[in-house]
């Protein structure tokens, strides 16, 4: 029996490690690994080469029907059994306890903070102070993040819903979301690569799908891809383009973060500077890395006010920042039409789709005081929508609620007339996740 | 003595076999109650390894779609409730049922009526988790563990008939302990003092102890999981002043403790067979005592290692001293068994083989458990299919092999005849095989970070390593029907078991197999824990059988 | 190895109580443990409020309990009279039984009294919902001691306790233990209140 045991042993040797580490912290744990599998196995082929050793050289022999000796065991033998657990506890449990110690460490000031946050079923991570964030698409795709190397990072790990699990493996690292409770931990990534993680808290019916992928990157690939983040996460909330801007300096920062342009169009900038003595200017680029400039505006000490006439921009992302103060006073400039726009369905008939968990439309515009058709659809195969609808999207107040729906499957849905107003719709399985907004128009 | 008497009477053979099956239902006899635990275990090991053969068959290739991921979640749920609640506990029960008061001279349990009642609530509790099926939103899934807030959440009945059969099956061990410590302080024969009691009789006390301790604390736990889900209290709730720690702690408090209920049983068992089969006493018997109550008093203090990675724990460096602490007493165990067979005359029966396996299996199992009690170690391995192994080789390798080792021990006491010994060697080396061919694996999918309860996974470096445990799993449902197949057969033959097929030593093999139902017309002499060994001796000394009135007060 | 002393000791530690006595004693035990997991909820929900009982929650009068408590005490001293005229094998255990059983009813009713016009619910904060759920557990407790006495009364008027009295013991012990819990729950919702706001 031992036999097969040491096969399957010799056969997977190479693979019955953990990961080596991409951080610090990982490899210590690694080697606590391997210590303590040293230890096991002196354990292990102790016990078990005894037992083989006893099966075979004490086995009864045909014939021999003398008795064994009747040794009942020595209380100071039986005893002395505690001691070699106590022994082998007193060099594991001190051994254990110096990894633990650096690994259950949070560093005090970190280089940079990422909020970490999982819901069903998808992980979000929130980089506050880069004012950007990123999250995963519930069955479609994994959150993509990145962290620069050599760089200290602190998470914070919060849940919105239920508990999940947040798993590093390749840095032997997992901690837990919980809802109500923020967990921390620090960890500094010393390994370029990427690294895929994935949920291990059992967290309902997508837990197998909510997967993220770590990479870890040089610093300037990093700040090339906060940029890029950023730039998106401003879209989102970005003013819609005007030709003319108003911009406010104060303490150092811009009063926004993103800045809406007419495409092809020349435009001014009002540019008030509140801080008592201190220059700034507006300048604007094509990146962070500031390598071609669109626009360099003078350098004056507030408090003051300047006019500045901005030449026309091409339709694209571009950078702004105060050339005295860089990164730390920049923002975006968007330049064109947004195309942020949901798909719209409008009429007192129309068809809504389901599938991959979101809806075929982000809005919905009915006319006021007339019921509606929907026709329902649901394409998920084996997964359960409905459509309802609330008055606010903290789902105060609900208007409408239609039936469960396993797909492939469908539904006509009336919905009752409503008066004008800006409702929200959601499926209640998937919530905010699977939402948009009923617009009633009179 | 009823059956008897109407066997004798009524010798039509219709309205007979309607009042055995009625006999049956309604006995109180503590032998046919431990009987009714071992067949009500295996159908529910049947149910429970039927769902673990189609969650294996599931996962033998990445990217699968045989079950979805709703019934794969309600699967892996009921499988590990089943199995634990179900399977392994009920046929440690079973076993204590039957053999725990012949062992220590006694006539019946103390509360016969009461130990048909823990009986036949268990039956009741478990088709009340496992109709959870049935209903719409299908059953449990949140887990064995049944983590707040998902458990919360979850919508449809299943969820809260789970907890209801939990609070069955929960009532059902509660009352089962009270009768088993009451029997062993109350029931004992003259001359079995407590530390003269075979030694699986303490670990029936421990378990008893740990039961009527730590259970109640669980249905606390699920009385507020269900008022959560039912009348919406917020225990759970952070909003509301609630914590999702508060059900961790409750249902970790009790599950340490619980899985100790689950293998004191089986080294119980392992504890008797091994001396049997080496021809000599148990070694260190009063270590072994020892190291039992030890680890009881211990499973309670170390609840948080399940819980390390969740941040809710202040002190990481004391459950881990705690949990590592307890591998101590553990290891005793082992040491007594090494010495116990040391010098001896081995005779490698079925019974001796299962429990040999049973040493190496849990060996791998505990060291399992020694890695993942440092939480800096676990952070790395929590929740992967490192921990499904670690389960299964202390639950199956463990508790199973030894279960099957009190099968092939037990076999002629509870029917007259000694199981097949071919096929018991033809069972043993697949389920052996088997086993570490579906478990042992599972170490490289965790460490290489195969998450657990994933109805699928798109790695494809996985595959090979899923579809040997796939394979191995079938092995094991072979083992199992070979296992049953031996069942057949042998009873089949005529009973013609002695009383002591053996050579054993306590007192259940002093009365003929199957006992009678008063189960002994005269008791050994009893001046040491081995009374049977003692009175083999004697007549082997003398020659000629002795009459036991004569010795028995002294 | 002093076998027979051990043996000796053992039977005397025994003979003192009969099988369902202790039974009933390990059962209550078991019950401690159950009240326990509460208890340990109600602590650590108090240990991290700021506020207890939480501002959400409308402190309930405390005239009806306070009589509740008392019925309920006045139970335990009927209790006692009867298991004392049981050792003595005295036909007033049948009358002390009854009143026993007269006074749980009473104290059953003035519960379910004190439910009516409570200010918050059992989802209002987690003070409601121990609140309500340990009161109920409470209750089904004080309805099993119900049950218990008239089956003890019973089996009294059958004589069967000229003979035995451990059934009426082990009702003692239970009601005891359910009037400990009685006297805590009131002191943890009723009597800590007093004085906060
Ligand atoms: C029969 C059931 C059983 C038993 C006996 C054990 C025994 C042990 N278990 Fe296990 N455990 C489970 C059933 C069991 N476990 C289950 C079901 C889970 C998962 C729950 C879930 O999440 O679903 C679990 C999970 C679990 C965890 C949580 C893992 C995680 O979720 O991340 C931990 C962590 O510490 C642990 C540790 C241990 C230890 C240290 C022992 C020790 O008692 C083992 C002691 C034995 C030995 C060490 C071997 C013999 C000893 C010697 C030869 C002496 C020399 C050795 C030393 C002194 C080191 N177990
Ligand atoms: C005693 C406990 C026990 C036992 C015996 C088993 C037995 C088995 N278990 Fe189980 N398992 C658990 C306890 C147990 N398990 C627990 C607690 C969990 C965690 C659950 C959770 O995460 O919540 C788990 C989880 C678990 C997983 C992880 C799932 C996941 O995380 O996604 C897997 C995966 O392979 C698995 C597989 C198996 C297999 C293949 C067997 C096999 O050994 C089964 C073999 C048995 C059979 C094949 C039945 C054969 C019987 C017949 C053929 C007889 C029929 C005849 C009659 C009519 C009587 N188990
Ligand atoms: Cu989130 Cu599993
Ligand atoms: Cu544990």
């Amino acid at each position: 029996m031992g036999l097969l045991v040491g096969a399957l042993l010799t056969l997977s040797s190479c693979t019955l490690l953990p990961s080596d580490g991409a951080d610090h912290k990982g490899r210590l744990v690694h080697s606590l690994y391997i210590k303590i599998a040293i230890l096991a196995l002196i354990v292990f082929v102790g016990v078990i080469g005894t037992l083989l050793f006893e099966i075979i050289a004490f086995r009864k022999r045909r014939g021999d029907d003398t008795p064994a000796i009747q040794d009942h065991g020595k209380p100071a033998i039986y005893a002395g059994f505690f001691v070699i657990g106590l022994v082998l506890v007193a060099i594991l449990f001190p051994t254990s306890e110096m990894t633990l110690s650096k690994v259950d460490s949070v560093a005090k000031n970190p280089d940079l903070r990422v909020t970490i946050t999982g819901s069903q079923w998808q992980w979000a991570a929130s980089y506050d102070k880069q004012g950007f964030s990123v999250s995963g698409q519930s069955y479609k795709e994994p959150m993509q993040w990145e962290l620069p190397v050599n760089q200290t990072v602190k998470i914070d790990l919060k849940a919105t819903d239920v508990m999940h699990g947040l798993y590093l493996r390749q840095f032997n690292f997992s901690m837990n979301a919980v809802p109500g409770v923020t967990n921390t931990f620090s960890f500094t990534p010393d390994r370029l690569g990427t690294y895929p993680g994935q949920c291990t808290q059992l967290c309902g019916d997508g837990h197998y799908q909510m997967a993220f992928v770590l990479k870890v990157v040089t610093d300037q690939q990093f700040a090339k891809w906060v940029h890029q983040e950023q730039s998106e996460a401003h879209a989102k909330n970005c003013a819609p383009p005007a030709s003319q801007i108003n911009l406010v300096v104060q303490s150092i920062s811009w009063n926004t973060k993103c800045i809406g342009v007419p495409a092809g169009q020349p435009f001014t900038v009002t540019m008030k500077n509140d801080d008592q003595g201190i220059a700034h200017n507006f300048s604007i680029y094509d990146g962070p890395d500031t390598k071609k400039n669109f626009f360099k505006g003078p350098v004056f000490k507030g408090p003051a006010t300047k006019v500045l006439h901005v030449p026309a921009l091409p339709a694209g992302t571009y950078y702004f920042q105060c050339d005295i103060h860089g990164q730390a006073m920049s923002g975006t400039i968007i330049a064109g039409k947004q195309e942020n726009e949901p798909q719209t369905a409008t009429g007192t008939k129309f068809k809504l789709v389901a599938k991959n968990v979101q809806w075929s439309a982000g809005k919905i515009v009915v006319p006021a005081g007339k019921p509606v058709t929907i026709t329902f659809e649901n394409e998920d195969r084996g997964i359960q929508h409905n459509f309802s609808i609330y008055a606010t999207s903290s789902l105060d107040k609900n208007l409408f609620k239609g039936p469960l729906v396993t797909g492939p499957g469908t539904r006509v849905l009336h919905v009752p007339a409503l008066p004008a107003g800006t409702y929200y719709f959601q499926c209640d399985i998937h919530g905010s996740a699977m939402s948009g907004t009923y617009l009633v128009q009179g | 003595m009823t059956d008897i008497r109407e066997e004798v009477l009524e010798h039509r053979p219709a309205p007979r076999k309607k009042s055995a099956l009625l006999e049956w239902l309604t006995t109180t006899d503590h032998k046919k109650i431990g009987i009714m635990y071992l067949v009500n275990s295996f159908a529910f090991f049947a149910i429970g390894g039927m769902f673990a053969l189609t969650m294996r068959t599931q996962l033998a290739q990445p990217n699968n779609d045989l079950v979805s991921h709703a019934v794969y979640n309600q699967l892996v749920s009921v499988h590990g409730t089943l199995m634990i609640f179900l399977v392994i506990f009920p046929f440690l029960s079973g076993f204590g049922n039957y053999f725990v008061p012949l062992q220590i001279g006694a006539l019946d349990m103390a509360f016969p009526r009461i130990n048909a009642l823990s009986f036949w609530l268990l039956p009741v509790g478990g088709l009340t988790i496992v109709s959870g099926f049935f209903v719409p939103g299908g059953a449990a899934a949140a887990g064995w563990t049944s983590y707040v807030p998902l458990s919360v959440q979850q919508s449809g009945a299943g969820e809260d008939l789970w907890v209801l059969g939990l609070i069955i099956v929960g009532v059902s061990s509660i009352l089962g302990a009270i009768n088993f410590i009451v029997t062993m302080l109350r029931m004992r024969a003259p001359g079995m003092s407590m530390l003269r009691m075979p030694i699986f009789c303490w670990s029936t006390l421990a378990t008893s102890l740990l039961v009527v301790l730590a259970t109640p604390v669980l249905t606390s736990g699920l009385l507020m999981l269900l008022a959560e889900r039912s009348f919406g209290t917020t225990f759970f709730d952070p909003a509301k002043g609630g914590a999702v720690a508060y059900w961790l702690n409750t249902f970790w408090f009790f599950g340490h403790p619980e899985v100790y209920m689950l293998i004191l049983g089986a080294w119980g068992i392992v504890s008797e067979i091994i001396p049997v089969f080496s021809a000599k006493p148990l070694y260190g018997y009063k270590g072994v005592v020892v190291a039992f109550m030890l680890i009881s008093g211990l499973s309670f203090s170390v609840w948080a290692h399940h819980m390390f990675t969740t941040g809710l724990v202040p002190n990481l460096s004391f459950f881990a001293a705690t949990t590592e602490l307890i591998s101590v007493p553990t290891g005793v165990l082992f040491f007594n068994w090494i010495a116990t067979m040391w010098k001896g005359k081995i005779r490698l029966e079925p019974p001796m083989l299962f429990a040999l396996g049973f040493v190496a299996m849990f060996l791998i199992g505990g060291i399992d458990g020694v890695w993942m009690a440092e939480p800096a170690m676990d952070f790395a391995v929590h929740d992967t299919y490192w921990v499904v192994a670690h389960i299964h080789y202390v639950l199956f390798g463990g508790t199973i092999f030894g279960v099957m080792a009190g099968m092939y021990y037990w076999f002629p006491k509870m029917f007259g005849r000694v199981l097949d010994r071919k096929i018991g060697y033809w069972h043993f080396g697949l389920q052996f095989v088997g086993f570490n061919l579906t478990f042992f694996p599972m170490h490289i999918l965790g460490l290489e970070g195969m998450p657990r309860r994933v109805v699928t996974y798109s790695d494809t470096g996985w595959g090979t390593v899923n579809l040997i445990a796939t394979i191995g799993a079938y092995l094991i449902g072979v083992s199992i029907m070979v296992f049953l197949l031996n069942v057949v057969v042998t009873l089949r033959r005529p009973a013609t078991a002695p009383a002591d097929p053996w050579g054993g030593n306590s007192l259940e093999w002093a009365t003929s197999s199957p006992p009678p139902a008063h189960n002994f017309d005269e008791l050994p002499p009893i001046h040491t824990y081995r009374p049977v060994f003692d009175q083999r001796k004697a007549l082997a000394a003398s020659g000629s059988r002795p009459a036991a009135e004569e010795e028995s007060v002294s | 190895m002093s076998e027979n002393s051990a043996t000796a000791l053992d039977h005397r530690a025994v003979q003192q109580t009969s099988n369902s006595v202790l039974g009933m004693v390990l059962f209550v035990i078991s019950e401690a443990m159950f009240f326990m997991g509460f208890f340990a909820v109600y602590f650590s929900a108090y240990a991290s409020a700021k506020i207890w009982p939480p501002r959400a929650i409308a402190i309930p009068p405390i005239g009806l309990p306070t009589a509740g408590v008392l019925v309920l005490l006045g139970s335990v001293a009927t209790m006692a009279l009867a298991s004392r005229a049981g050792r003595n094998r005295d036909r007033s255990m049948i009358t002390w039984t009854a009143a026993t059983l007269v006074l749980a009813i009473v104290f059953a009713v003035i519960l379910l009294g004190s439910y009516r016009g409570l200010g918050f619910h059992t989802g209002t904060d987690i003070y409601g919902s121990l609140f309500w759920v340990l009161s109920m557990v409470a209750l089904a407790h004080v309805i099993g001691g119900i049950v218990f006495f008239v089956l003890v009364l019973i089996q009294a008027r059958a004589g069967e306790l000229e003979v035995r009295h451990d059934p009426l013991q082990a009702a003692s012990i239970y009601w005891n233990f359910v009037a400990i819990i009685g006297v805590v729950l009131y002191a943890t919702f009723y009597l800590a209140n007093v004085g906060a706001s």
